[in-house]
């Protein structure tokens, strides 16, 4: 740090540009919608700041609370379904042959290379009622009803008249899968930055010292590997509670989460004020949640000083 | 120590057996290692780096599968016993101190994992953590411990599972000079006070001959011999043992002039001529290495009434303190190292290019046929 001190010219050549890109396009719009989460609609465009708290009222209806609600629900429940999906994983690579590493990590982040929209759209090809996996599900049902009708039992039609294809799209279970596999590498990579940075030697401790392998993960791996397991958490839950488009193209009616009420607002119900409100409300909570990992990390470092 | 019971009735701790560990193709890490260790005992594999000396412990320790023999721990053959059913503990290199763990939990956890009652495991830890004067900071943090602090609650870890065998990685390679010296005595002590057999593997042959009860030395994955220090360092049985294990002036004999009158083998070594050694087993014909430790050598400045006795230059010498080493060059061209002890205070007597006669005994010299 001292350098710096002594190369204020070069400091500033350096630290200038970003700082002004970041509170250009950055700090300026934030701020500029956290203004019209306090103002009114004046016409189509025209938007009045004028301190009102009523968009917060309106966010604050059961209806939007219920959507907030079921966002975080799914959230939730996307980031505990790519821990457990993840940490296998990360597990694997972490101790897979040298040679094999590079090409799993690869495979992890392979996704990102494409759209998410045509991901999506992917996805959807293999779910829907004549989708792939529809398709192998027939198959299937076609050769289990010749088999049953090949030892007689045909007549009964123990699989049904015929085969009824699997519903597995515009449903809230689609979008908590469709969730799932969009943010899983958001929880392998930092879950896999954790395990390999991992000494080995304290696994074989833990062995050593006669505990099982089940308990060594318990005891050793997962307090080890916290850090990581908190980012992976956090870095899955924030993007997983702000979707859009993966509810929106994979969900029904009632899979909505605040994204796309916020999404409406600023398109097609053109209420800019409101769409602000909601969306600082989300922050507000993104917010907090980080403020109370920072608090219980800070403790646990002041309790581990103690 | 323990009672007194028949050394040759008593079966081995340990028992290796034509124990071979290949990582892929090439030259095995571990090739034909047969070891017994009686019970109790210290005992030291010794060898240059990536010799395998910890794949070998590593094979103990069942962290590694032999790729073939046998290894019996108190008689019972261990394949396939994973390392946390072997009745044998680790200490590692690193130490691999639970680093979210106090130091009690850190002792604790052996117990903890194996169910132990809570009374025991707090009477157990604090007894091994009195073993290796750690009381009163139970509470600590890893990160909040010295280096030497660290590699004694790795001890305590271990010792409080009271192994049959403790195993011991390099135990004092982290730490400094003058605690690494403490530490041996310490750790032979305390070796006395539990009564526990150790197998600790170590390069430092300082560290081998001054705490081992026997000494296995390593090259290449083979035991090249196993003796107790005084025998390893005195009667080593190949050139590798001889250089390996403290300093030597070491040459390339042949044994073809036979035996004098006395029965004694006559080696003729080039530049030094004829020297008459007591080495009453037959040998071949051919190369055979002659070895003389610097500290057998005898400086004079006349001649002494000696059998084997050269003229020789001082071409340098080296301080250490405790002793001053030379390195003479003979009227033949054979370059010799002596050391001799400081045994009187005051400047050094010795200047380069200073001519002394150079003499030594012909029971010191070493015969190397391997
Ligand atoms: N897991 C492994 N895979 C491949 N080769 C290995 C492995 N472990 C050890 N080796 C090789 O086996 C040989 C012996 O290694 P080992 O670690 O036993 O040596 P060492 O005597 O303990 O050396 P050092 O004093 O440097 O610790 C080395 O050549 C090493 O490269
Ligand atoms: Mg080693």
């Amino acid at each position: 740090m001292d350098t710096w001190h002594a190369h204020r010219r070069a400091f500033w050549t350096f630290f200038l540009p970003p700082t002004a890109w970041l509170v250009l396009f950055f700090l300026a719009p934030l701020a500029l919608v956290w203004g019209f989460s306090f103002g009114e609609k004046r016409g189509l465009v025209e938007i009045a700041i004028n301190g009102t708290l009523e968009n917060y009222v309106r966010a604050l209806d059961p209806l939007y609370l219920r959507i907030f609600g079921k966002s975080f629900w799914f959230a939730a429940l996307t980031t505990l379904i790519c821990l457990a999906v993840g940490f296998p994983v990360a597990v694997a690579i972490t101790f897979a042959p040298p040679r094999w590493k590079p090409i799993l990590l690869l495979l992890t982040i392979l996704p990102f290379w494409t759209n998410l929209l045509i991901r999506t759209y992917a996805l959807i090809a293999v779910l829907r009622t004549r989708g792939y996996v529809n398709f192998a599900a027939e198959w299937g049902w076609e050769r289990a009803d010749a088999a049953l009708a090949w030892v007689g039992l045909g007549d009964l039609h123990l699989l049904g008249e015929r085969f009824e294809p699997l519903a597995m799209l515009y449903n809230n279970t689609a979008v908590v899968f469709g969730l799932v596999y969009v943010h899983l590498p958001f929880m392998v990579l930092p879950l896999y930055a954790a395990l390999d940075r991992l000494e080995r030697s304290y696994l074989e401790a833990s062995l050593d010292l006669g505990a099982s392998q089940l308990r060594t993960f318990a005891s050793v791996v997962v307090p080890l590997a916290l850090p990581g397991i908190v980012s992976g958490v956090i870095i899955t839950f924030i993007p997983a509670l702000g979707s859009f488009l993966t509810p929106d193209l994979l969900g029904g009616t009632d899979s909505q989460m605040i994204a796309n009420v916020i999404e409406r607002q600023f398109k097609s119900a053109n209420d800019w004020p409101f769409g602000a409100a909601l969306s600082f409300l989300l922050m507000y909570v993104t917010f907090f949640a980080l403020a109370l990992r920072a608090a219980a990390s800070r403790g646990r470092s002041a309790m581990e000083a103690a | 120590m323990k009672e007194v019971r028949g050394a040759s009735t008593e079966p081995p701790i340990v028992e290796i057996r034509g124990v071979t560990k290949r990582f892929g193709a090439g030259r095995p890490a571990v090739d034909s290692v047969d070891l017994e260790i009686p019970r109790g005992e210290l005992f030291a594999l010794l060898g240059p780096s990536g010799c395998g000396k910890t794949t070998l412990l590593r094979m103990l320790a069942g962290f590694e599968t032999p790729t073939a023999g046998e290894i019996r721990i108190d008689g019972a053959d261990v394949a396939g016993v994973p390392p946390n059913r072997r009745p044998v503990n680790m200490v590692f290199q690193s130490y691999a101190v639970f680093p979210h763990m106090s130091v009690f939990d850190n002792v604790a956890y052996g117990l903890k994992v194996t169910g132990a009652p809570v009374a025991e495991r707090r009477e157990r830890v604090r007894e091994a953590l009195g073993l290796v004067r750690l009381d009163g900071l139970e509470a600590r943090k890893p990160d909040q411990l010295s280096g030497g602090q660290r590699q004694r609650v790795a001890l305590a870890r271990a010792l409080v599972k009271r192994p049959r065998v403790l195993l011991l990685d390099e135990p004092l390679s982290a730490l400094d000079a003058k605690l690494r010296e403490a530490m041996r005595l310490e750790l032979v002590n305390l070796r006395i006070a539990v009564g526990i057999t150790f197998v600790f593997v170590t390069h430092d042959q300082d560290e081998a001959l001054s705490m081992a009860d026997r000494i296995a030395v390593m090259e290449h994955g083979r035991v090249r011999q196993v003796a107790d220090p005084a025998a390893l360092y005195e009667y080593p049985s190949c050139r590798f043992v001889a250089d390996f294990i403290g300093k030597v002036n070491l040459f390339e004999a042949s044994a073809s002039a036979g035996r004098d009158r006395e029965g004694r083998l006559v080696l003729e070594v080039p530049g030094l001529g004829a020297l008459p050694v007591p080495h009453p087993e037959p040998v071949q014909q051919g190369e055979i290495g002659l070895a003389v430790r610097p500290e057998k050598l005898r400086l004079g400045e006349s001649r002494p009434d000696a059998e084997i006795v050269f003229e020789a230059t001082v071409e340098d010498f080296a301080y250490y303190g405790s002793e001053t080493r030379l390195f003479l060059v003979t009227e033949g061209g054979v370059r010799l190292s002596a050391t001799v002890p400081n045994t009187d205070r005051g400047p050094v007597r010795i200047e380069r290019g200073a001519r002394r006669f150079v003499s030594w005994a012909p029971a010191d010299t070493l015969v190397l046929t391997e």
